[in-house]
């Protein structure tokens, strides 16, 4: 009897407790959808999300999501009246015309924010890109990571063959040649349909200054003269046998590999995979790997290409704005963009990052990023930027299976896209 | 309380509505009724509602602007479509190829483990295994497997002394190791099937016909395959349902590459649902697909049935 | 009476190539399972290197992460996918058997009908469901439970669980239910100690198929859970990360996955092979 009455004293005092604590988690609380790397970039469990109870008493339910995934899911419980995440993190294209009406205007949260926050600190670009109509409209979102395209290249074949470093496509297919002997290819670049095949080229055609559509999203540029050449270049050293014979099965991890197990001389591709590129317990060149901004037709303005950020995003119909916003400026302030890019392999979105001294010790390479990515520009935004992808996509592998010819491939590109527009 | 006279008529009254022959005439339904009720929320409600859908134009991103365009859906994608015919055929010559290798390799390892002595629960295990992997790991396996220059495939090519193949980048070798893959991937599902359907044969049957001096090819087709060919039709007949939205191994081994040639429904439909979110269009699709599956259905009963069985 | 048994089977050819197939198809079956398996103690520059590696340094780690109770831990995606399939397979037993015994055993107005009707169901992409009973679990207020996952694949189960059942029901004799009929063994009687046991091997096939269907199901358990129902497959997912596929985690959590299938599997063929030894006592 009496130890019945002890279980139960305990048993309702660890209820007692229970209903405190959800007490005090109910005084702040927000769900974050967000990218499993995303989450590691921001610190994880113990990083950005715990400080954020420590010092503003908000919890932070976080649910992760794989790549492409996350818009799905996103998107399902925001047509079904939302509410469900307060804030999301999706890529630029995601955000546009129409998905923005799921979304909580932020300009009004942006003058309110305290100073040291720094706003303007945000890349410039990257700011645009939050807005619709960009520039000038709205702000929808807040940039959290950027990545942009940069050559990932053996610096010892490079010297082997007295290189040196490509300004121009012409050049670069005439070092792709002299780089590929058995074993190792020239080039590698992805053919694989989806996003591969179609966010490598563009970071070829985006060294023309335009992308795919004008920005006003009322223009194809595809079949203009510079696009076909490019297109061009990107067949030739498929056609030639520099890059793999089998590139139209490439994805993203056949890149990887090829280029981390040394069988890949150099190639286009995102600007965070440093991290991992130079890890010598993955890689068994990572020593030898260098850098160098993408090259364009006539050698100028080096570096311009495609950059793919991802932003965060908060839910027209959240319940808990205050704390949303305050979860969206604990992931892209000074202080933690700085630890992300330091401790937490981010790809930071602020211009003062880049040009930290801790940062730049850390990594040399952190004023060529910043060219590269103000010089960068984003996918135009259009509400059917994903069936312009997929048409873009099936038109370079038609040209690279050589069914059709550059200038064919884009005309019917061309004609496809416009449908859309 | 009731009173004696209450209760008496009460149970009269049941006792005819539920008489012996009523009982025995409802019985079935009551038996199939639970099932339904869950088929009806969970499969039948969506589907009914699928097929509404797709005679709207609605996208998820902005279903206030959904409109009732009655067969523009199924119009367009008959016609205008660039991708219809090329995925349609992909899909009905991969299903064609899988079924066709399954009942084979089926049929073969469930008679070899049937006729084992010993060792069989053992081996009946190992020849399992496939299915019992999860189907990511499955095609991220194998996609290390058929690659080009790290492949084990093309390693042991190499050994024979053949030149590389260039499996996941070329059409047709990229149609055969995505078969190949769902091959390995769900023969388990026919052969576990027909080891069930021969483990519950009675013995007495093959002993009279051991009697009558019948041969055992004789014994197989005449005694064997005919019993055993209901669960054979019924598993293969949801194989082919299966097949035909086939999703999970063509998207990780290609994406439905090189270009759109090994794109089937599943990931044909999926790509318009939840990546353009153009659901109407993506119901008229699934609509396709469902009536496709319908006629293939009804000609595998007609085999069963034209066996009276 | 082993060697009786194998004289007289069922018409199986037992030339000596039989062996040769047998061992042609154990290799191709195991060969990719035991790869993977191989992957998850493998450092990627070994798992990368050409010619394969076979001989490796095992390096345990990604099971020592998941199994612990870490933060990494995936002990709590297992315990899901463990309630989540048994639940499915006894909810889809109990909903299909006596549908199944209704079709094989009576006849009834609209029996074809109902019977193809319930394959019709099947006929649909899964992923057409998602938008509506997204909406409807919703409304109810149940997402990211444990019930709807076992409600969804209970659904998906019956109608191929149904047909089989029947199948198996079919190729029972009805002279021995009429038997124990008239030996005074009552309707639920006859079900217990003859048809069910004469149908255990079909019953069992039957339900390791439920069970893996709820075991290795991912899309309905990624769009309709979010933190507390989360399953297995939906973990293993994110291995295939934003960046990089992390092929040591994915290897390890598609073993660990794999597993506990292998084990129902083995178990459930004790069914299988009991049905066989009660038939020939008989």
């Amino acid at each position: 009897m009496r130890r019945f009455a002890g279980g139960t004293a305990v048993l309702a005092a660890a209820a007692l407790l229970l209903a405190l604590a959800g007490q005090a988690a109910a005084a702040g609380k927000v769900t974050l959808l967000i990218h499993p790397t995303l989450y590691q970039a921001a610190g994880g469990p113990k990083g950005v999300v715990a400080d954020l109870e420590r010092e503003k008493g908000i919890r932070v339910t976080v649910v992760t999501a794989p790549y492409t995934k996350i818009k799905d899911k996103a998107v399902l419980s925001f047509a079904a009246g939302g509410g469900e995440f307060d804030v999301v993190t999706l890529i630029g294209p995601w955000i546009n015309q129409e998905t923005v009406g799921f979304f909580e205007p932020l300009d009004g949260y942006i003058r309110k924010a305290p100073a040291d926050y720094a706003y303007e600190d945000l890349i410039e670009s990257l700011r645009q890109t939050a807005r619709v109509p960009k520039p000038g409209g709205p702000a929808y979102a807040i940039p959290y990571r950027v990545g942009t395209g940069i050559v990932y290249y053996r610096k010892d074949l490079f010297a082997k063959a007295g290189l040196s470093i490509p300004k121009t496509w012409e050049e670069f297919l005439a070092a792709a040649k002299k780089l590929t002997e058995p074993g190792v290819y020239g080039v590698v670049q992805r053919g694989k349909p989806g996003e591969h095949v179609e966010q490598d080229f563009k970071r070829y055609l985006f060294s023309t200054g335009h992308g795919t559509i004008s920005d006003d999203g009322k223009r194809c540029l595809l079949d203009q003269p510079d696009s076909i050449r490019v297109l061009e270049v990107f067949g030739t050293h498929f056609f030639n046998g520099w890059a793999p014979p089998d590139m139209l099965a490439y994805g993203r991890d056949e890149y990887r590999n090829a280029m981390m197990q040394g069988r890949a001389a150099m190639g286009v591709f995102f600007s965070p995979y440093w991290g991992i590129m130079k890890d010598s317990q993955k890689s068994k060149v990572a020593e030898h790997l260098g850098w160098f901004l993408v090259p364009t037709l006539d050698g100028k303005n080096v570096g311009a290409t495609l950059n793919s950020g991802w932003f965060a995003v908060m839910d027209k119909k959240s319940k808990n704005k205050q704390e949303a916003w305050e979860l969206m400026m604990a992931l892209t302030n000074k202080k933690n963009q700085l630890r992300g890019g330091l401790e937490w392999a981010n790809g930071p979105v602020r211009t003062s990052v880049y040009q930290n001294p801790e940062f730049q010790k850390k990594f040399p390479v952190a004023q060529g990023w910043l060219t590269a990515i103000s010089r960068g520009q984003e996918d135009a935004q259009h509400p059917r930027s994903a069936e312009i992808s997929d048409v873009v996509s099936k038109e370079v592998i038609n040209f690279l299976q050589k069914k059709k010819s550059a200038a064919q491939a884009m005309k019917d590109a061309c004609r496809q896209v416009n449908s859309f527009l | 309380m009731r009173s004696e006279a209450q209760r008496g008529a009460v149970k009269a009254a049941r006792g005819r509505w539920l008489s012996p022959a009523r009982t025995q005439a409802l019985a079935p339904y009551a038996l199939i009724l639970p099932a339904y009720l869950v088929l009806g929320a969970i499969l039948i409600y969506p589907a009914v509602y699928n097929i509404w859908l797709s005679f709207w134009s609605w996208r998820l991103t902005t279903p206030h602007l959904a409109r009732f365009v009655g067969p523009d859906n199924y119009v367009r994608l008959l016609t205008v479509n660039p991708d219809f015919w090329g995925v349609t055929r992909f899909t009905l010559g991969f299903t064609v190829a899988t079924i066709a290798l399954e009942f084979v390799l089926g049929l073969v390892s469930a008679l070899l483990l049937y006729g084992l002595v010993r060792g069989r629960r053992l081996l009946t295990s190992f020849l399992l295994t496939p299915y019992m992997v999860a189907p990511i790991a499955v095609g991220l396996g194998w996609r290390l497997m058929w690659d080009r220059d790290i492949g084990v495939v093309n390693f042991a090519i190499g050994v024979i002394g053949l030149a590389k193949v260039n499996w996941l980048a070329e059409t047709w070798p990229a149609f055969w190791a995505v078969v190949l893959t769902e091959v390995w991937r769900s023969t388990p599902f026919v052969t576990m099937i027909l080891l069930a359907g021969l483990t519950a044969l009675p013995n007495d049957v093959f002993e009279a016909a051991h009697v009558d001096g019948a041969n055992r090819w004789q014994t197989f087709r005449r005694i064997t395959f005919p019993l055993i060919l209901p669960p054979l039709v019924v598993s293969l007949m949801f194989q082919t349902i299966f097949k035909l939205r086939v999703f999970d191994i063509p998207y990780i081994l290609t994406e439905g590459g090189p270009g759109t040639s090994t794109m089937p429904y599943g990931l044909f439909i999926q790509r318009i649902y939840f990546r353009y979110f153009d659901v109407g269009n993506a119901a008229a699709v699934s609509v396709v697909l469902l009536l496709l599956g319908g006629v293939i259905a009804f000609f595998y009963l007609r085999l069963v049935r034209e066996r009276d069985i | 009476m082993k060697g009786h048994e194998a004289s007289i089977g069922p018409g199986v050819p037992s030339f000596p190539l039989a062996r040769g197939i047998m061992t042609a198809l154990l290799a191709f079956s195991l060969f990719p399972v035991i790869w993977v398996a191989l992957t998850s103690v493998k450092s990627e520059t070994a798992i990368f290197s050409i010619p394969p590696k076979i001989l490796v340094w095992p390096d345990f780690s990604s099971y020592v992460k998941f199994l612990g109770f870490g933060r990494e831990s995936a002990l709590r995606f297992l315990w899901s996918s463990a309630l989540v399939s048994v639940m499915t397979t006894l909810a889809t037993l109990l909903l299909a058997s006596p549908a199944a015994y209704a079709f094989s055993r009576y006849h009834f107005r609209r029996e074809k009908e109902l019977l193809f009707l319930m394959l019709a169901t099947r006929l649909l992409p899964p992923v057409t469901a998602v938008v509506p009973l997204y909406l409807a679990f919703r409304y109810f207020g149940l997402l990211d439970t444990w019930f709807i996952l076992i409600l969804v694949y209970t659904a998906l189960n019956i109608p191929f669980a149904t047909w089989l059942m029947k199948a198996f029901f079919d190729g029972i004799p009805r002279e021995l239910e009429e038997a124990a009929a008239m030996d005074g063994c009552g309707a639920v009687r006859t079900l217990a100690r003859v048809t069910f046991p004469l149908a255990s091997s079909g019953i069992a096939a039957t339900s390791i198929f439920v069970f893996l269907l709820a075991w290795n199901e991912f899309m309905f358990a990624f769009m309709f859970t979010n933190v507390k129902a989360r399953t297995m497959p939906v973990r293993l997912a994110e291995t295939m990360g934003e960046m990089q596929i992390f092929w040591q985690d994915m290897a390890s959590l598609s073993t660990l996955i794999m597993l506990p299938a292998l084990a129902v599997g083995f178990f459930m063929q004790r069914y299988l092979i009991r049905a066989l030894t009660a038939g020939a006592v008989k």
